[in-house]
């Protein structure tokens, strides 16, 4: 190939004050930029409609500052579009079309919602252990059945995200509670009959959603811990967890998402709390082999090209692993940056990723 | 077939069967090494299920309800079979009991369900010589258990590697068991190199396959190997994973050396003679463990060497299929295809994108790999169950085995489009356990030949 190899994320960019900024990514964006540089890639950024058109131009990182300029076509394209109604677009179909023609990769190929990550993982009987019963919530009889097997379960909506709008519902046999993850104080609310409480839920729930069965999560002074490992493809067949934090709930939630108040903990200082140094050595060594099985299924099982997952799992008090979910535009705020010049490491994951798909075509 | 085994909670000495299964007056009840007399009742409503009573389900150390085969013999019933997966380097965790090994087990034992019976990891720690009985791990809907069952039905051996195999507690545990007890192993060692080529070259339809091969190279047989092949490669007769092996080429009269060195890097040096090369490389080392094997021109896709990792396993019947094919291409520099070498794995759609070429290769393929297991296994006069081959084929269309592993590497089912070869391997070995396992039990002198 004569062309340099090239590399371009896909995103939402937004203008304010003739300054162009890419949302919750900005600063990894430019991460990624200086690497790119020292791969000798070329990199940009650009948006669904900016390379729809047909004199391309991107966004570069040049002299400290991203600067629109025109671009070649990419060889890989990250995708981190982080609105699923973009996905859902006439435009992003017309992408998709387009880099089929044209050759060009692109991962990761589109958000996958929580139901269909359940199915295609739970058709490896191996995993079940670490996999909470989930269903499809469909109508009453669903809610029952679970709500009779489980004392706490969970109502997630599929398409959800940063632990919004979950609700948690806890049988106290002769009680329903249900508490909601959106709103802060005094929300729990009181059922006779899961024929209330399905009621209640029908009209508050907006959109198609599972409901899981809880895990009693260990803790640390009452608050609910959860993991998360961000996991990376090194080539066709191997992927590698690129950093794993241990995140602990706000006082007045039962999720843990930083969205949702929740802090970042080293992963080690929680499990050393728990158990001793070798126990806690081989639990995350579990975790990263779960989250590497997890990985390794969704890329072969969904269609089109993944090359990265945030995956979320818990330790319950019998210290099992669970696996509670998984994002496929995850969030960069669990891989710490340091500095300004400091590059993360799931930032060089990315970029090397590109470059492994590049040398494969060739 | 088989039936789904449930426990009754109370007690009464007893196992009611289907009607469909004809008694000959058996009084005994067995479950892997243990039996026990028990009343046997015939019950029409039972259909595919067996159930046995709290008190003799406690006797047999059954773990818990399954589906089971049952094989009648003239006074007993056997339930299971109960299956035995032999390893070792087991840690302190039950979440994580052998390690970054403990999914793949965790594949392997999950493939039972399909397959019918009990399958559990052990080591020799875990045995109770004193009552018969094993401490086994049982990979469940839950996760890892332990559980106390008897000495298994067959054992199939999945050690690590030959410095364990070889030690003389797991010889005696071996022998031990097959010879006191009777328990028949499956894939008990690792092969080598040496006596896999001895043992095929008198069979007569494996021995086109084999690449010219010696033992104890001299700078002599370098020279006589190179002079005839113009390549030839080294290897230590009981190596893995590619280690140690040096692949040599006379090129325009200088003589060239790949090898990996000992931090893993691949490289090659180039001699103008022969002996410089030898003075070099190999005065401070002794040859006496290495072979030394014709060198083959492999075809080549995009200028990079391809062969072949063909997998054999023996199904429910005993009879050697093919379970997964996959092509390996070597790394730009690299003395051979294995994957911790630069290598990387292809399906056969993605190296042969035209279907009557891939389908003509893939027969020639899978004759030679079915062909070979067979002359491995009536050579070596054990039972084998599954068998990773590593074949090439040179630029004149000929095939040629380099490689027969009894513990094949999983490397290539990594990759995503061979996940479902990953599960097919590991239910058919289970399924070749089953099938051992009827045969011991109907023909239990089969294990003494």
């Amino acid at each position: 190939m004569n062309q340099q190899p090239t590399v371009a994320v896909l995103t939402e960019i937004f203008h304010k004050d003739s300054c162009v900024h890419f949302g919750s990514i900005h600063d990894f964006c430019e991460e990624l930029a200086n690497y790119s540089m020292q791969r000798q890639l070329i990199f940009y950024v650009t948006s669904l409609s900016m390379y729809l058109k047909n004199e391309k131009s991107g966004y570069r990182w040049i002299d400290g500052e991203w600067r629109e300029t025109e671009v070649p076509p990419a060889n890989v394209i990250y995708n981190r579009l982080h609105s699923r109604k973009a996905e859902h677009s006439y435009l992003f179909e017309q992408l998709i079309e387009q880099l089929k023609n044209e050759h060009v990769l692109m991962f990761n190929h589109r958000f996958l919602h929580k139901w269909e990550v359940h199915q295609y993982l739970s058709r490896h009987s191996y995993l079940h252990p670490y996999l909470p019963k989930t269903e499809l919530f469909r109508n009453k009889q669903t809610l029952d059945s679970v709500v009779e097997r489980f004392p706490v379960v969970f109502i997630k909506p599929i398409h959800g995200s940063q632990g919004r709008h979950i609700f948690r519902i806890e049988n106290k046999e002769t009680v329903f509670l249900l508490d909601y993850s959106t709103s802060m104080k005094d929300a729990v609310q009181q059922y006779a009959s899961t024929s209330e409480l399905f009621a209640a839920l029908k009209e508050r729930l907006k959109s198609a959603a599972i409901i899981q069965q809880g895990i009693d999560m260990q803790t640390i002074d009452g608050r609910s811990i959860d993991f998360r490992l961000l996991c990376h493809r090194v080539h066709d067949s191997e992927w590698r967890v690129t950093s794993a934090v241990a995140r602990m709930a706000n006082q007045e939630q039962f999720v843990a998402n930083l969205a949702r108040g929740g802090e970042i903990v080293p992963i080690d200082n929680v499990l050393q709390q728990w158990y001793e140094r070798r126990k806690a050595f081989q639990q995350k060594m579990l975790l990263k082999d779960i989250a590497i099985e997890v990985s390794t299924i969704l890329a072969s099982e969904a269609e089109g090209l993944y090359g990265e997952f945030g995956i979320d799992l818990a330790i319950d008090r019998e210290h099992k692993p669970w696996i509670i979910e998984v994002n496929t535009k995850p969030s960069k705020q669990t891989d710490m940056s340091i500095s300004k010049q400091f590059i993360r490491p799931s930032a060089k994951a990315i970029i090397d990723y590109c470059l492994s798909l590049i040398d494969e075509k060739e | 077939m088989t039936y789904s085994l449930m426990i009754q909670e109370k007690e009464g000495n007893t196992i009611y069967l289907p009607s469909t299964v004809s008694l000959s007056g058996q009084t005994m009840a067995a479950f892997g090494s243990v039996s026990t007399p028990c009343r046997f009742v015939s019950s029409p409503l039972l259909d595919q299920q067996i159930i046995v009573t709290k008190d003799v389900a406690r006797r047999l150390y059954i773990p818990f309800a399954a589906d089971v085969h049952l094989v009648l013999d003239n006074d007993t019933a056997h339930l299971g079979p109960l299956v035995g997966i032999f390893t070792a380097g087991f840690t302190k965790s039950p979440l994580r009991p052998v390690g970054k090994r403990s999914f793949f087990f965790a594949k392997l034992l999950s493939q039972e369900k399909k397959v019918g019976g009990f399958a559990f990891l052990f080591g020799a720690h875990h045995i109770h010589w004193e009552t018969g009985t094993v401490t086994g791990y049982f990979y469940t809907e839950s996760g890892w258990v332990q559980r106390e069952v008897p000495l298994p039905t067959v054992i199939y051996n999945r050690l690590p590697n030959r410095r364990i195999e070889n030690s003389e507690t797991f010889q005696t545990i071996k022998e031990t068991l097959k010879n006191q007890y009777g328990i028949p192993w499956f894939n008990e060692n690792f092969f080598n190199k040496w006596e896999v080529y001895c043992l095929l070259k008198e069979h007569p339809h494996s021995r086109p396959y084999l690449p010219d091969t010696s033992l104890h190279p001299t700078a002599e047989t370098v020279q006589r190997f190179l002079d005839h092949y113009g390549e030839a490669y080294l290897k230590p007769a009981n190596g893995s994973l590619g280690f140690g092996i040096y692949h040599l080429v006379k090129k325009n009269g200088r003589y060239e050396c790949r090898f990996r060195d000992e931090h893993g890097y691949n490289r090659m040096r180039i001699f103008p003679t022969l002996s410089s090369l030898w003075q070099h490389l190999f005065s401070h080392q002794k040859l006496d463990h290495y072979i030394i094997q014709q060198g083959i021109r492999l075809i080549e896709v995009n200028g990079r060497k391809v062969d072949f990792r063909i997998h054999t396993n023996k199904n429910e019947q005993g009879v050697w299929q093919v379970s997964a094919v996959a092509a390996k291409i070597a790394g730009k520099r690299s003395v051979t295809t294995h994957m911790n070498n630069g290598g990387i794995v292809k399906t056969m759609e993605e190296i042969f994108p035209d279907a009557s070429v891939r389908q003509r290769i893939l027969k020639r393929l899978r004759d030679a790999a079915l062909t070979l297991s067979r002359g491995l296994e009536e050579q070596m006069g054990i039972a084998i169950g599954e068998i990773g081959f590593d074949i090439g084929l040179d630029q004149k269309q000929h095939i040629w085995m380099f490689e027969a592993n009894s513990k094949p590497g999983r490397s290539i089912f990594k990759h995503p489009k061979l996940k479902q070869d990953d599960e097919r391997t590991a239910m058919l070995s289970l399924a070749y356990a089953v099938y051992l396992s009827k045969k011991i039990i109907a023909e239990p002198e089969a294990l003494l030949q």
